[in-house]
This record gives C-alpha cells, sequence and structure tokens, in this order.
C-alpha cells in the first residue's frame, strides 16, 4: 500500500466518522422532538383541568380526581409540567400542586430516591424535595446534608433545607458547616438565613459551640436575621471569644441589629489594644447602630492612626447623615490625621447631594476633546 | 369592560394569569413576546398591561419604555412580573415608570390585587 492510497483510506475512514456522528446526532434530536411532542400531547388534555385547579386556589374534588387518575404513561409526562409550574407560584395555588404530587407519591418516590446509589440521582430528589417543602422528609435531607459521601448531594442538601426553611434544621445545618464532610460555609450560613427567627434558639446556642465555625456562622447569621435578643451573647462573643474571626462577625452581627446597648462593647472593640481587623469592623458597627453617642465615637476614631479603622469612621459618619456633618466638618477643617479621611467623605456628600455638577460637559476645542470639569456650588 | 394585556412567552404563565384575571371580569388579551405586546397595547389599547421582562424580541422593559413614549398610550398602567428580584433591578423598573413590579414565584391572588389596586390608583 502506497503512502498515497494510506493517506486516502485514513480521510475516507474520517468523513465516514463525521457522517455517522452527524447522522447519530440528528436521530438523538429527532427522536428528543418526538418525545417532547409526545408528552405536550399527553399533558394537553390535563391543562385546562389543572390551571382550573390551581387558579381557584382550592381542592376541586372532580378535578383532581381526573388528574391524579391519569394513567402512568400520562402521568410521567404530566409530573414534570406540574414540578415546573410549582418553580413558577406561591400561595394557596403552588400549595394545590404539591398536594397533588403528594397524593400522587411522587414526594414518597423522591425520598426512596435519597438512598440510592447514584449521587446523580440522590441530589436531583434532594433538590425536587426542598422545592416541594412541607411534605419532605427532613430528617432524611439532613442526614444526607451531614453525612452524604458525595460533596455535591450534600450540597444539594443543604440547600433544600434551606428552602424548606423548617426551623428545627438550624442544628443539623449548623453541624453540616463543620467537620471533614462540611459543606461550604456560604451555602450553610443562606440555608440557616432562610430559616428565619425560629432558627434563633439553636444559633445562639451555636455561639457557645466548641466548633469555631458553628460559632462564626452563628454570629453570622444572628446578625442578618436581626435577633435582638442575641445583642448579649453577641457581645460576649466580640470581646471575649478566643478566635479573632469569631469576635469580627459578632461585631458585625452587633451592628446589623443595631441596639443602642451594644454601643459600649462596640466601642471596646474599636480600642487600640484590639486586633485592626476586628476595629475596623467595630467601627463600621458603631455607625450601624448610630445616635450622639456613636457619632462621638467616630469623629475620636477619624484620627486612628490605622487607615482601615480610621475610613471606616468616615464612612459610618457620612452615612449617619446631617447630624454628623458637624463633626466631619470640624476634623476636615483642622490639622489632625483624620482631615483627609473626613474631607474624602464630605465631597462624597457633595457629589451625592448634586452639590458637584459638570460645568463643561462635552467641552470641546478644535479636534481635541477636553474631560468633563467639575466644581462646587451652592 | 376592563381589559388587561398579558405578555409573558412562557405558555404555563399566560394561561394561569389569563385565567385569573377572566374569572374575577376582566378583558384578556395575550402575547408571547415583546413585539407583539407593544402591538397589542398600540391595537387594543388596554387599561393594564402585565409584562414579563424576559421575552424574545423586545423585553418587558423595551415593551414599557416604547409604551411612555407613545402619544396615544403612553398612559397605560404596566406592571412588571418578572423572575429579576435585586433591588436594582426593582428600582430600575419603577424609574422606567412601572406602576408595579412583581416578582416571580408568583402568588395569583396577589397579581389580581395588584391589578386592581393600580385601576384604583388610576380611577381616583
Amino acid at each position: 500500500m502506497t503512502v498515497y492510497t494510506a493517506f486516502l483510506l485514513a480521510g475516507l475512514a474520517l468523513v465516514a466518522l463525521g457522517l455517522a456522528l452527524a447522522a447519530a446526532i440528528i436521530v438523538q434530536r429527532g427522536l428528543r422532538q418526538h418525545a417532547g411532542r409526545r408528552d405536550l400531547a399527553l399533558v394537553e388534555p390535563f391543562r385546562p383541568l389543572l390551571i382550573a385547579l390551581v387558579m381557584d386556589e382550592r381542592a376541586d374534588a372532580t378535578a383532581t380526581a381526573r388528574i391524579l387518575g391519569a394513567d402512568a404513561r400520562a402521568w410521567s409526562a404530566l409530573e414534570p409540567h406540574i414540578i415546573s409550574m410549582v418553580r413558577k407560584l406561591r400561595g394557596d395555588s403552588r400549595a394545590v400542586l404539591v398536594n397533588l404530587l403528594h397524593e400522587r407519591g411522587t414526594i414518597t418516590r423522591l425520598n426512596r430516591r435519597l438512598t440510592r446509589p447514584g449521587a446523580v440521582g440522590r441530589a436531583r430528589a434532594a433538590e425536587l424535595l426542598g422545592l416541594l417543602g412541607e411534605h419532605a422528609p427532613r430528617r432524611d435531607l439532613e442526614r444526607l446534608a451531614l453525612r452524604d459521601h458525595d460533596a455535591e448531594v450534600r450540597i444539594v442538601a443543604a440547600r433544600a433545607l434551606g428552602e424548606i426553611g423548617d426551623p428545627k434544621s438550624a442544628r443539623a445545618l449548623l453541624a453540616a458547616a463543620s467537620g471533614p464532610r462540611a459543606v461550604p460555609l456560604r451555602i450553610a450560613a443562606r440555608s440557616l438565613a432562610r430559616l428565619g427567627p425560629g432558627a434563633a434558639p439553636e444559633l445562639m446556642r451555636g455561639l457557645r459551640s466548641d466548633k469555631t465555625t458553628s460559632r462564626a456562622v452563628s454570629a453570622e447569621i444572628l446578625g442578618l436575621l436581626g435577633v435582638t435578643s442575641a445583642a448579649t451573647v453577641l457581645a460576649s462573643a466580640a470581646e471575649d471569644d478566643p478566635e479573632l474571626d469569631v469576635r469580627i462577625r459578632s461585631a458585625r452581627a452587633l451592628g446589623r441589629i443595631g441596639v443602642p446597648s451594644a454601643l459600649p462593647v462596640l466601642e471596646r472593640c474599636t480600642g487600640p489594644d484590639r486586633h485592626p481587623a476586628l476595629r475596623a469592623v467595630a467601627a463600621r458597627a458603631v455607625g450601624e447602630v448610630g445616635g450622639p453617642i456613636a457619632i462621638e465615637l467616630l469623629a475620636r476614631l477619624l484620627d486612628d492612626p490605622v487607615h482601615r479603622v480610621a475610613a471606616n469612621a468616615a464612612r459610618a459618619l457620612g452615612r449617619l447623615g446631617d447630624r454628623a456633618l458637624p463633626a466631619l466638618r470640624r476634623t476636615a477643617a483642622g490639622a489632625t490625621p483624620g482631615a483627609p479621611y473626613a474631607a474624602e467623605v464630605l465631597a462624597e456628600i457633595d457629589v451625592r447631594s448634586g452639590r458637584v455638577v459638570a460645568l463643561r460637559a462635552d467641552a470641546a476645542v478644535g479636534d481635541v476633546r477636553l474631560p468633563v470639569v467639575t466644581g462646587v456650588v451652592g | 369592560m376592563t381589559s388587561v394585556l398579558v405578555a409573558d412567552d412562557d405558555r404555563d404563565i399566560r394561561e394561569l394569569v389569563s385565567f385569573k384575571l377572566q374569572a374575577a371580569g376582566y378583558d384578556v388579551v395575550t402575547a408571547s413576546d415583546g413585539t407583539d405586546a407593544l402591538a397589542q397595547v398600540i391595537a387594543h389599547r388596554p387599561d393594564v398591561a402585565v409584562l414579563d421582562v424576559m421575552m424574545p424580541g423586545l423585553s418587558g422593559t423595551d415593551v414599557l419604555r416604547a409604551v411612555r413614549a407613545h402619544p396615544e398610550v403612553g398612559g397605560t398602567r404596566v406592571i412588571l412580573l418578572t423572575a429579576k428580584a435585586q433591588e436594582q433591578d426593582v428600582a430600575a423598573g419603577f424609574a422606567l415608570g412601572a406602576d408595579d413590579y412583581i416578582v416571580k414565584p408568583f402568588s395569583p391572588r396577589e397579581l389580581l390585587s395588584r391589578v386592581q389596586a393600580v385601576l384604583g390608583r388610576r380611577a381616583s
């Protein structure tokens, strides 16, 4: 065989392979389209019933019975359709659809899938159970979030627990945030935040956990949920927790909760003997609490030698509005280290309030385009 | 009869919202894309237009902008119905002149109340 023949045969083989692949793709698309059309035809007779049932927002016995009586083939097309409608609706309409799925056994079937060998199947079942919420097996999902050997399944289960929003899952989610099979902190935190204020008692217990991650997440979420009753435990954590991360998150949480009683603790957190990162966060938190005492404290912090502390104090004063302006102006007019920070924030306030305006927008001299010139008016 | 345009590329949403509004006594016209929605607003002059934001062709915000700029239908009440739930999305919708903003997933009962409220505001 000559080299030419070998090349020719190889080329022909490649062309044949390409044609075979193209044919396979076309056939697969055709089959998929056919299946889609078939499913649509199977769903079509049930659509008016389904829409009437959902929009009446109450269980009509006849319509319910007809939908639930769909044969296995029709139901296999109808079930994904109902699930897609659940994703679009809230309130009683959604509850009617979830009840249909519950009565037809979808939730029981998904629950069984949680223990199947395939990780993709378990994750898919966990995701759907989270969507279907009220009838989902909370404990099975908690077990999955804590112990499943597949990281993706643990993440999906933790998300599902957040979707379901039962505060009883707080303990499991806190535990899921630490340990060798931990879910990423932001996933656990987001799910915990979705549990609402009902999770507060467990989060307050979490602040006393021996696990740093649990304490850090608890502090963060208590702040996000604005649990005022947690101010005392957060104040202790901001001052005394052995871990800097927990102290920082607790100080931030105190700012978010915004109770004035937190000011003395936050003031101590801004003290020169504390870590600069904690001092900077505490300065911002002082501003979030606000009030005359906070303004006085922040005005002092403008002269702080640590850049982040002085900058945060200046921004916090800027956010406090007119009441903080005298303090900012006083410092800006002086010669202390805080003067540039105060001046910068005052300039930002001027820009925001429209006192700085474009004087010559789009100015041009010959072919040379000049930059926009700004100035202060009023 | 008070008329409402429901524009959404999702057939489920179109049918669900139409059913709810028709049951409440409104005359409903529908559109499945932005271009059709704008044409329907100009042709039918609905009292309220419920617009999905992410539609093929013109987006809901494009339609809203065009409606507000139109000399004859500029006063049409517009409710944006969208999955875009970020604070800046809502603010942008109102800045463009939307009368209300509903986030998906939505409650049909709430949507009906919002339509009634928007119409009530105009009547007053």
